[in-house]
């Protein structure tokens, strides 16, 4: 009796003494919240080359919508410069949305935005 | 007239905080010693209570021509020795009192067997009764004396909060509320009786200093648990501290816990908050039903 009692003490001790790390928005980079990242960093500038661009939410936030925006070329899907992507695939502790982009025949640089809730974050690439 | 009254109040105050009114008049009786009646014509022991000072008491049946009367005392039921508590002589009292439990060593244990002998004799020594009381000497606990509940306020340094909470405290033995933990000497007993794990609700905070909002885990609150240890500031080892002073001190209780709470994301795009535990310190006081309640019932059923 004496004994359990002691090891249920200790075990109750050594609990209480347990702490989680506090919730701090400054110590999360942006990465974290919302990821974007092109396959392909050129693409030759003569409308038919494409790349992959995949952006990346925490599986905690559920499937949400990403909008996709170009400055230059169109998503193949829908030849516009904006573009809704559920997320559908999920690895580890991420969710993916994915679209594929195609240049167009001017050369330069290429910004391409993703944007879901309040969060915002973009990726350049060239087209030449 | 009310003067009187007041003056009335006043001294019962005095009486009743100066622990006079168990005494019943007797005058060697230890103060706040429990009066346990002893039938010696109907063969019947009140109940004794553990941990605490008692002393025997009854009415003499001037018939029996008692002298003298003897209680002795025995751990168990069978087959030890019997220690005599007090041998005193009656003349020609029609009461009698006998002080048993007056320091910590004859206090009784919970939950343990006893056996009283009680023996009357006349002056020339003849026996007139010699009884042995086994089954009322067992001083029993009730589930209640396990389990205490309280309400306190405590301090979790890391999300800097400062939390209401009333938790249910389990103690590993029975626990006599009217037990003056100053006269527990013993150490091992002193831990069992001052130690309890605890689990309860922390149905509010009050303040807290982060960066982001604490949420309550359940819609009653968050979970607390951990141990906590009673009457720290009151024991042998408090000197000066009177009646008032085991009345306030004793019903304390100094917790260490965790706290199992939520709070707000810092991910923007997570909605649902984040689980969180942490460590706190607390103060709490027992919340005695009974006493609370003893008013209320009195009225319903006087």
């Amino acid at each position: 009796m004496t004994k359990f009692f002691f090891l249920f003490l200790t075990a109750c001790i050594f609990l209480s003494i347990c702490c989680t790390k506090l919730e701090n928005p400054d110590a999360i980079t942006k990465d974290e919240v919302l990821q974007i990242t092109a396959i392909k960093s050129t693409l030759a500038a003569n409308n038919s080359d494409t790349t992959h661009i995949v952006a990346r939410i925490p599986k905690a936030a559920g499937k949400l919508d990403i909008t996709f925006t170009t400055t230059r070329g169109n998503f193949t899907v829908s030849a516009a410069k904006t573009i809704k992507q559920l997320t559908d695939s999920v690895a580890g502790e991420y969710r993916f949305a994915t679209v594929l982009l195609r240049s167009d025949s001017t050369k330069g640089d290429c910004y391409i935005t993703a944007e879901t809730g309040t969060a915002r974050t973009y990726v350049s690439l060239t087209f030449n | 007239m009310q003067i009187k009254i007041v003056s009335a109040l006043f001294f019962s105050s005095f009486l009743f905080i100066a622990g006079v009114h168990t005494l019943k008049g007797q005058p060697s009786a230890p103060a706040l010693a429990a009066p346990v009646v002893v039938d010696l014509k109907k063969h019947t022991i009140g109940e004794i209570p553990f941990d605490k000072p008692y002393y025997f008491t009854g009415d003499l049946d001037t018939s029996w021509h008692v002298s003298s009367i003897t209680f002795e005392i025995m751990k168990g039921r069978s087959g030890g020795t019997y220690d005599t508590i007090e041998t005193i002589s009656v003349g020609t009292r029609t009461q009698f009192t006998v002080i048993a439990g007056v320091v910590e060593k004859d206090f009784l244990l919970p939950d343990r067997v006893y056996t009283l002998n009680v023996t009357c004799r006349r002056a020339d020594g003849s026996l007139i009764i010699n009884y042995s009381f086994h089954w009322g000497l067992l001083a029993r606990s009730k589930i209640g004396d396990h389990v205490k509940l309280d309400f306190g306020i405590a301090y979790a340094p890391t999300p800097k909060a400062l939390i209401g909470y009333t938790s249910v405290n389990i103690y590993f033995t029975a626990i006599n509320d009217e037990t003056n933990l100053k006269e527990i000497k013993n150490i091992s007993r002193n831990i069992f009786l001052r130690t309890s794990v605890f689990i309860g609700l922390s149905p509010v905070t009050f303040s807290s200093d982060t960066k982001q909002d604490l949420k309550n885990k359940y819609s009653t609150g968050n979970i607390v648990f951990g141990v906590a240890v009673r009457s720290p500031f009151y024991g042998c080892y408090t000197k000066g501290i009177g009646r008032v002073g085991q009345k306030l001190l004793q019903p304390m209780r100094l917790s260490f816990g965790e706290m199992l709470y939520a709070q707000v994301n810092a991910n923007p795009l997570i909605t649902k908050n984040a689980n969180k535990g942490a460590f706190f310190v607390g103060l709490s006081y027992d919340l005695n039903i009974a006493s609370l309640l003893g008013p209320i019932a009195k009225i319903i059923a006087p």
